[in-house]
């Protein structure tokens, strides 16, 4: 913003998509909007609203293309610039803009949306300065940061002093395939202080895994917190990341420099920095601890629907599995990408089909597919649906775990690997993730989606739970006996006692 | 044998039974007993006993004279809340059986995505008992595969041998086709006759199977305990001389009659709350105004409707506790702020008041059970709520309690209870401000454009404060303030919704098929009311559609013409649309393809009007009705304050506030900032200075 | 994809401009100011939930201000 010091005026509003470049974006598809709102001439805030678009230009639609040269191959790059001045639209930059996307009608229904969303605080926030005055509102701001950060620090002083390691891996980088991109974390606790030190992660990659300096910090200190009391869950702002350093190597590959790519950062290695710091931490506070929650299977499929002629890019997280297993409860079901911790809902099976050309055969959870614990993974699930449209383009750019596992927690076991596949003419063929496959005319798409980690033995789990879960038919009666070591009746399914302790005793 | 002259209005709440009866002059009495949960009849009738003793009759005289009896009752809505409904099954296609606990993933909204330490979504119906079968409809309703009836008729056989009360028919795309859902339904009578069946395409014939089945599973599961309810107090009722018209109160702000309640149970969710926004559009109506913010306070929550142009809002939007609910119900947006409401410290050492409540039992400290640092606890230090005259004085309240839960709070924040005690009625007014700006600001409206209507025990109390802090220069309390929503019920039509999915683009759309859609909507609409005796000329239809830019997730509903459907009513219906999102959302995109997906008529036929009788007129000095002095804290300084005793005011006094005004069920506090002008029904209106 | 903090809609423009000795502030006025400005972030998403029509914002929610249940 220093390149407007002096030229921001009322009804100005500002867009920036770049990772680099003063944006300090995650990657391209999020597009934010900054409005500067004034009260009696002077600047008191910003407002933002962000949001993952549509299209953002770049080799493939959806801004997921694993093979791209550089950033610019990714999609359009917006520095800081305004889009609208003093009140007005500025209708040629817009167009410029809407130039170098794909579906330019739709993404201009959420770039209105998003601006609206902009006027509508600036109204509200007008009012709350008339009621209270500007100088109450700073204070109440500055004293709700204060207050948040003292909060936080005593929460730190909580967590035994000590140094405590996390690690986790995608699978590749979709350019350099089959092998394993590493994250590792380092995380010293003195007094009220807390550092995240990624030093010793890989370096920065070809593909498009790697993350700019400030989405590793937002996704450290947003997994630091899942480990804070909950009662000051509704409060974290400014003042939380006051007491909390992140240390990321220049030119590692969770400190990206142009002209790097980021397109599945937010995922394939913005997860892996929640996870390390989440798999460090549960040893710091094993009563907090919480388990990897099931990797994204993000795969966009780019074809044309026949009942339009029109051109469609298929954008969901509903192939994602479920939230991993914490400290006093089983995973949240279905909850999509640890990255968006359980803010991305899914959508429903008669709209999709409205929509698209696909038919869904199957949605539903699988058996024995989450991590067990004495609180267990939220379950797996098994996706797949027809191919009624075209035949295309799939990429499963952001899709992740199909080698390395989510962990699990105190003993608590890993979510299993998961799986992609085409069913053509009967015949399953694997796809692995960040691949660009092609798609025919009927083919089947197979998602088996792994459920969360466990936290805790598997045999501490109570046997009445087990005992539902296998009444549920989410837990087999096998791995009921062979994991849980709870032996049930194969017909009434009641618990066995006598045999329960005599399998729990063996160990 | 008595003339049925009289009108009756039962709001059967979580603590009492409220009796509202109008007699043949619109003379209004209130009659006050408690609920029984475990059988609400028998309160029910405890009302009834009442009611008959104050007009001198025999109880079956009593009922006998009633010409019209309206009942609202929270057992749908205490049934979901409580978890006690019946033991359901789900019959849903194969491979599609966690839809319900899928739940799209949605977390519980009051939660913070940063607290992971949550029990997982417990669905009403547990994954054992949602079982699939083979059948399959497309969205274009073509029958992909017919149902399997043998593997169906295995299902049921299991359900019933597992003691299954309640059975939800839920497939995909059955709005667009309910062959197969009928004949599943069929298949569950004859097998188990004895199990309560709904499906989902008469609950709610829309597309979006989660929320389509979520609002039939929660039928399902509410479905036999209203069904026992009802069909026993109308049996009561007939056997002890009614011979009126029973009606119930459902959650779309109509009336019904029994036999359809129990076909859709879930329209009984929110039948009693429902009722207040009809109460605020009648009075609104006796003063001319028809932008209204209905407010109601009671013990736990603080529900808010706004009016614009005497038209009451709805929402397709609803979730009833962790229960998604996709009928259509009267938008009433609700927070924990209320009489009970505890004021507690959080971890950053400042005030928070709610949601958790002391509910009536132990309620607040005054009452002598408990400790908690409630909203009335404040009200009772700050001298707003009489000690002495608290439900005209059958109750005594212990101010000293009071301070005495404050102490901790004001340890804490090194101050006084007196402060204390201000600082939780200012933030609980706070609370409820900001939820009301939230209101209006989806609604694209400025509130201080709307006159405040005050209902419920604490609302009185409290709304001229909110109403200062959000410039609303107006707030009406009626005299019957404490039985608001039992009052609303005497307003309201008779009538039911019907909705259709209609997928298409407004440019293209089929216009036989859309025409053809409403007729269906409408012949089954008359049909309903023709089976109760209501001719066709005196049923008013309304039609709506659900609209959206092509693209977009949500649908605005908009007005569409009646008559046979051309281009031009489409076209006006887009222009129509065009305008509610601009002044909705900011922004409207002209050119734009719209899409039409839902088809929805309401169909109301007026009950017989009724009118309120004028009160003794008298003049501005209100001296006479002056029952008593005392100190009452205002903008942190203690005033020396009127009270007046409500009994003996008159229409055309007025009084300066501060003051107070103490009715035997309510009290009014006019803030210093507000005159009250007494109008001739007796209402109480305070205007800002 | 969206990051965490990113929710946070709003910050005092510049820490420069805090006045050196600062007024203390009533509790009750800092929970209230606070409350209503979670509420307009609450509102932001609404209206971008209501009108967007892409499948990562209308559905999932991959935006800030976050999601219905949200940081606040």
């Amino acid at each position: 913003m220093k390149n407007f010091a002096g030229n921001i005026h009322p009804g100005d509003v500002f867009l920036t998509n770049d990772p680099y470049h003063g944006g300090h974006n995650c990657h391209l598809p999020d597009w934010g909007f900054f409005r500067p709102i004034f009260y009696k001439g002077e600047l008191l805030f910003f407002t933002l609203c962000r949001g993952h678009q549509q299209d953002t230009g770049g080799s493939f639609p959806g801004g997921y293309f694993p093979n791209g040269y550089d950033i610019h191959a990714e999609g359009i790059c917006i520095p800081p610039i305004k889009v609208w001045d003093r009140g007005r639209e500025r209708t040629d930059v817009i167009e410029l803009i809407l130039n170098n996307v794909r579906w330019p009608d739709g993404v201009r229904i959420d770039l209105n949306a998003m601006i609206g969303a902009t006027t509508m605080c600036e109204k509200r926030l007008g009012a709350l300065l008339d009621a209270y005055g500007k100088d109450t509102v700073l204070a109440c701001v500055n004293e709700m940061i204060d207050r948040t950060e003292r909060a936080v620090r005593a929460e730190i002083r909580k967590i035994p002093d000590g140094v405590y390691t996390g690690q986790s891996a995608t699978d590749d980088d979709g350019t350099v395939l089959d092998e394993q991109v590493w994250v590792k974390v380092k995380i010293t606790v003195k007094g009220e202080k807390m550092t995240l030190d990624f030093t010793g992660s890989d370096g920065q990659r070809k593909g498009f895994v790697n993350s700019v300096y400030a989405a590793t910090y937002g996704n450290a200190i947003a997994a630091a917190i899942l480990y804070f009391d909950p009662a000051i869950a509704d409060y974290h702002n400014q003042g939380t990341m006051r007491p909390i350093e992140v240390v990321a190597p220049l030119g590692s590959v969770v400190n990206c420099q142009y002209p790097a790519t980021t397109g599945a950062s937010p995922v394939n290695v913005g997860i892996q920095v929640m996870e390390s710091v989440c798999e460090a931490l549960a040893k710091a506070l094993p009563e907090r601890a919480i388990a990897s929650w099931g990797k994204h299977r993000g795969d966009y499929v780019f074809a044309v629907d026949p009942r339009t002629g029109e051109r469609y890019v298929r954008t969901t997280f509903d192939y994602d599995g479920s939230g991993g297993a914490v400290w006093g409860y089983d995973g949240y079901q279905g909850v999509s990408t640890m990255t968006a911790m359980g803010a991305a809902n899914r959508g429903n099976v008669e709209e999709m089909e409205i929509r698209l050309p696909w038919r869904m055969t199957r949605y539903e959870f699988l058996p024995d597919f989450s991590g067990a614990g004495r609180w267990r993974g939220g379950p797996g699930i098994h996706w797949e649906a027809v191919n009624e449209g075209s035949a295309g383009q799939m990429a499963t750019g952001s899709t992740d775990g199909d080698v390395v596992q989510g962990y699990g927690a105190l003993g608590g076991h890993p979510s299993p690997v998961s799986r992609t596949y085409l069913r053509r003419q009967g015949e399953d063929l694997l796809i692995k993730p960040h691949r660009l496959v092609k798609v025919e005319e009927r083919d089947v798409l197979v998602k088996h989606s792994s459920g969360g980690g466990g936290v805790g033995d598997p045999a501490q789990r109570d046997p009445q739970l087990v005992k539902e879960d296998v009444e549920n038919e989410l837990v087999s009666l096998e791995t009921a006996r062979a994991v849980y070591k709870v032996a049930l009746d194969p017909v009434t399914l009641a618990i066995d006692r006598a045999a329960t302790q005599a399998l729990r005793a063996k160990r | 044998m008595a003339r049925k002259s009289k009108r009756v209005c039962v709001d059967v709440g979580g603590t009492f039974t409220d009796c509202l009866v109008m007699d043949e002059n619109g003379l209004l009495e209130k009659f006050k007993a408690s609920t029984t949960p475990s059988d609400p009849t028998v309160g029910f009738m405890n009302a009834m006993t009442k009611a008959a003793r104050h007009y001198r009759v025999d109880v079956n005289d009593f009922l006998a004279q009633i010409e019209v009896l309206v009942h609202g009752t929270t057992l749908a809505t205490n049934t979901v809340l409580t978890g006690r409904g019946a033991k359901t099954a789900m019959l849903t296609t194969k491979n599609f059986r966690d839809i319900l606990e899928l739940r799209r993933a949605i977390k519980p909204v009051t939660v913070s995505l940063y607290n992971l330490f949550i029990p997982p979504n417990q669905p009403l119906v547990p994954r054992a008992r949602r079982i699939g079968v083979t059948e399959r409809t497309l969205y274009t309703g073509q029958l992909d595969t017919p149902l399997d009836e043998a593997e169906t008729a295995k299902v049921v056989e299991k359900f019933k041998k597992d003691g299954v009360e309640s059975i939800a028919v839920c497939f995909l795309h059955s709005y667009a086709n309910p062959a197969n859902e009928r004949r599943a339904a069929e298949i569950c009578r004859s097998v188990a006759p004895e199990i309560f069946v709904t499906t989902s395409h008469e609950t709610l014939p829309v597309w979006r199977e989660f929320e389509r089945f979520n609002t039939t599973v929660v039928g399902a599961y509410v479905g036999p305990r209203v069904a026992s309810y009802l069909t026993n107090l109308d049996g009561v009722l007939k056997r002890s001389g009614f011979k009126g018209t029973f009606l119930m109160m459902l959650a779309n702000g109509l009336v019904q009659n029994v036999a359809e309640c129990i076909r859709h149970p879930v329209f009984l969710l929110h039948s009693g709350p429902a009722a207040a926004p009809s109460a605020a559009v009648y009075l609104g109506k006796h003063l001319g105004e028809d932008n209204l913010l209905s407010v109601d306070m009671g013990g736990t929550s603080f529900d808010i409707c706004m009016v614009n142009k005497g038209e009451i809002p709805t929402t397709t939007e609803h979730w009833e506790g962790e229960q998604r609910v996709a009928i259509k119900m009267v938008d009433i947006t609700s927070i924990g702020a209320g009489g009970g409401s505890i004021g507690k410290i959080d971890t950053l050492g400042l005030l928070r008041v709610g949601p958790e409540s002391a509910g009536a039992d132990p309620g607040p400290a005054c009452y002598g059970k408990a400790s908690h640092a409630t909203v009335t606890d404040a009200n009772l230090v700050l001298g707003y709520v009489p000690s002495d005259y608290f439900l005209g004085g059958e109750m005594s309240l212990d101010a000293q309690a009071s301070r005495k839960a404050m102490k901790p709070l004001a340890d804490t924040l090194k101050t006084g209870d007196v402060e204390v005690a201000e600082a939780i009625f200012r933030t609980v007014n706070a609370n409820m401000a900001d939820k009301i700006a939230e209101v209006s600001t989806k609604r694209g409206r400025d509130v201080r454009d709307c006159v405040m209507i005050a209902g419920g025990g604490g609302g009185p109390i409290h709304a001229g404060f909110i109403a200062d802090s959000l410039g609303i220069r107006k707030v009406v309390v009626p005299p019957v303030a404490a039985l608001y929503s039992a009052f609303g019920m005497f307003a309201m039509d008779i009538g039911q919704d019907y909705a259709r999915s209609f997928v298409g683009r407004a440019g293209s759309i089929d216009l036989k098929a859309i025409n053809r859609v409403f007729a269906d909507m409408e012949a089954e609409a008359l049909k309903s009311f023709a089976t109760h005796g209501i001719s066709a000329k005196k049923v008013t239809l309304k039609r709506t559609l659900d609209m959206r830019y092509l693209g977009q997730f949500h649908e605005v509903e908009v007005d569409m013409a009646s008559g046979k459907l051309g281009d031009k009513q489409i076209q006006g219906a887009v222009e129509a649309f065009g305008r509610k999102h601009k002044e909705l959302f900011t922004f409207m995109m002209p050119g734009r393809s719209v899409e039409i997906l839902t088809l929805r008529l309401k169909a109301t036929t007026p009950k017989t009007p009724f009118v309120l009788p004028a009160a003794k007129k008298g003049g501005a000095d209100a001296r006479k009705a002056l029952k008593r002095r005392r100190p009452c804290r205002f903008n942190g300084k203690t005033v020396d304050t009127p009270i007046y005793d409500g009994e003996k005011i008159l229409a055309g006094n007025r009084i300066a506030g501060p003051a107070i005004i103490e009715e035997t069920t309510t009290t009014v506090v006019i803030p210093p900032s507000y005159v009250c002008a007494v109008d001739k029904y007796k209402n109480y209106i305070l205007t800002r200075r | 994809m969206r990051k965490a903090m990113k929710a946070k809609a709003k910050k005092p423009a510049t820490k420069a401009k805090r006045p050196a000795a600062r007024k203390p502030i009533d509790a009750t006025t800092v929970a209230t100011v606070w409350h209503t400005m979670q509420t307009i972030c609450k509102e932001m998403r609404h209206l971008v939930d209501r009108t967007a029509q892409n499948y990562l914002i209308g559905q999932l929610h991959d935006r800030a201000p976050s999601s219905p249940s949200r940081i606040w």
